[in-house]
């Protein structure tokens, strides 16, 4: 027996008492997780749909500005076409910037920003197993919180680029320093919200457990970690955006031709006087947070705090 | 149903005393708080909000210390939470991450003394004793309130404890489904304790009708600082109605000891809020 889900309702729908009204729901596993994965394709249908919906500022952003620029031209012939590129003309150069052709010197964008996003997900991957552990540490020990909350309040408030300068000093010009500054730009993000995270969690789950008869290691896994995932989710999306913000800054830094990466990307485009350059760059980078947080984090958030009903339902 | 009468002492309070901190100001919350409950007594604490009733479920429980004197349980003082006690929330408390069964299965994974064919068939038994047929892979979020509670009168009492503490439990329900969930508690009392251990249950509550109907005996508790005022048998056979003569008469009698407490704790409220 099972009930013909409604598409729009099923998550939102609250059952009776059962004594009140009888309400029959699939009862094998089986079908439970049949519908659940309907339910995500519904999902991941709609959040395309709101993509479509998303992209249209840009659609008429993108006419506006071709107007504008247009105009810019025809008033004043002289303006260079490299710094006030014109919209549709940025298109072709992207084209020309992920193929430049055999007798090219420049390499291909994506080679940039691949490297880039390698040196995300090192640095990311680094900051997320070391942040969620000190966090955790934190969160459950009183005296690790005494000894590095003040240190670390300090700390999360400090630009991550202003460490370059010292990284370039230990580690010289190099994807290390990248990487490393990567890292710190994740770290302190994901141990706040993790320590938060535990130490938010309603103090009767955790009575609740305990007269149940579970021991620390219990109440660790069973309510501490799974009561926390709202705010370690919440903080390593943050933490991806600020692992961009700081990779674009250390690649201008470090600024080497063999050591590449969007950031030294866009800083040519600077030297090179090409607007349409760094506006590509820019462009990528966007394009890298969004699919980020598509394949990563929605999913991950779809699989557990939309299931467990612990995040309000939002569009988008 | 018949009722045999056993003297055996299950909880016992000997002058208890708890303070606490509210900002700079000691506040004694109980002082002086004796009482005996006896085992398989259905025990219903009543009292005017803030009269620290909260507080002494809690020191029973084991989460919170006795300042001073001491709780026994089973003439063992009491230091921390155990497995021996199930405890129901008035907030409900159930782990949002896991399901209807996934919760009432938890004391069971945890004691891990069973198989798990045989912690299968008792959750199972506990989800038909409860009426949850058919919601066994619901999460919490879905559930309405009364639902809620059943699972957590389940998850309490799953693991058969000998004593069942319920801290206002139905006093986030509506006035129907609270009505429902008072028989029901009584329904699933009997049951269990036919089944396995007599269940020594104490309730709290500030609603002078839930504890009449469920009691076999309902202590008044006084206002701050909170000690037992009255003790009310109440020896209407059960199942009660709300109507008849006898449980009017009880009513009015254990109104008549609540109310001036009632009025203390409104004054000493109206004192809190304009200090000096």
């Amino acid at each position: 027996m099972s009930t013909k889900k409604d598409s729009n309702s099923s998550s939102d729908k609250v059952y009776h008492d059962p004594l009140e009204e009888k309400t029959p729901t699939d009862t094998s596993t089986e079908e439970n997780s049949q519908s659940r994965l309907a339910d995500f394709k519904e999902h991941s249908k709609k959040y395309l749909w709101n993509i479509g919906k998303a992209l249209l500022p840009f659609a008429s952003l993108f006419l506006l500005l071709e107007i504008a620029m247009l105009i810019v031209h025809a008033v004043n012939p002289d303006i260079s076409d490299n710094l006030f590129p014109i919209p549709h003309e940025l298109v072709a150069y992207a084209w020309r910037a992920f193929f430049p052709g055999k007798d090219s010197f420049e390499p291909s964008v994506a080679l940039h920003i691949g490297r880039s996003f390698a040196r995300v997900a090192i640095g990311f991957a680094i900051g997320v197993v070391s942040g969620i552990l000190i966090g955790i540490l934190m969160g459950i020990s009183k005296w690790f919180y005494r000894l590095l909350n003040p240190l670390f309040s300090l700390m999360i408030s400090i630009p991550t680029l202003a460490w370059v300068p010292i990284l370039l000093t230990i580690f010289g010009l190099n994807p290390t320093t990248i990487v490393i500054t990567v890292f710190l730009g994740c770290f302190f993000p994901i141990v706040y919200s993790t320590t938060n995270g535990i130490r938010s969690i309603d103090k009767k789950l955790i009575w609740a457990a305990r007269i149940m008869g579970a021991n620390k290691f219990e109440i660790f896994f069973d309510v501490l970690l799974p009561g926390s995932l709202v705010s370690i989710i919440a903080g390593l999306r943050l933490a991806i955006g600020y692992s961009w913000r700081a990779i674009v800054g250390a690649e201008m830094l470090v600024a080497l031709t063999d050591v590449k990466g969007i950031g030294y990307y866009i800083i040519g485009g600077k030297v090179a006087n090409q607007t349409a350059q760094i506006l590509v760059g820019i462009f990528l980078i966007a394009l890298c947070g969004l699919l980020l947080d598509a394949v990563l984090m929605k999913p991950l958030e779809y699989f557990t705090l939309r299931r467990w009903g612990m995040v309000e339902k939002t569009e988008g | 149903m018949s009722e045999e009468k056993s003297n055996k002492i299950k909880i016992k309070a000997i002058d208890v005393r708890k303070e606490f901190k509210e900002g700079k100001r000691k506040v004694i919350a109980l002082d002086n708080l004796n009482l005996k409950i006896e085992e398989g007594e259905f025990a219903v604490i009543v009292g005017p909000s803030g009269c620290g009733k909260s507080t002494f479920l809690y020191m029973i429980a084991g989460f919170e210390n006795v300042t001073e004197g001491k709780i026994l349980l089973d003439n063992i003082p009491v230091d921390k939470p155990g497995n021996n006690r199930g405890f129901v929330f008035q907030e409900f408390a159930l782990f949002p991450w896991r399901t209807v069964e996934g919760n009432i299965r938890m004391p069971l994974d945890i004691a891990g003394n069973l198989e798990e064919a045989e912690i299968k068939a008792k959750v199972q038994e506990f989800i038909e004793l409860v009426g949850l047929e058919g919601f066994e892979h619901a999460y919490p979020h879905t559930l309405s309130g009364g639902m809620k509670q059943r699972v957590g009168l389940a998850r309490a009492l799953v693991y058969d404890p000998d004593v069942l503490l319920l801290d206002e439990p139905f006093g986030a329900l509506d006035a129907q489904t609270r009505k429902l969930m008072q028989q029901e508690l009584i329904r699933i009392w009997q049951k269990v304790s036919s089944l396995g251990k007599k269940k020594t249950v104490v309730f709290i509550t500030h609603s002078v009708i839930e504890a009449v109907y469920l009691a076999d005996k309902v202590y008044v508790m006084s206002a701050r600082p909170g000690h037992i005022k009255a003790i009310i048998d109440i020896d209407i056979p059960r199942p009660r109605s709300y109507t008849s003569d006898e449980f009017i008469h009880k009513r009015e009698e254990v109104l008549k000891y609540l109310e001036e407490e009632v009025l203390i704790a409104a004054q000493q409220n109206r004192e809190g809020l304009h200090p000096d």
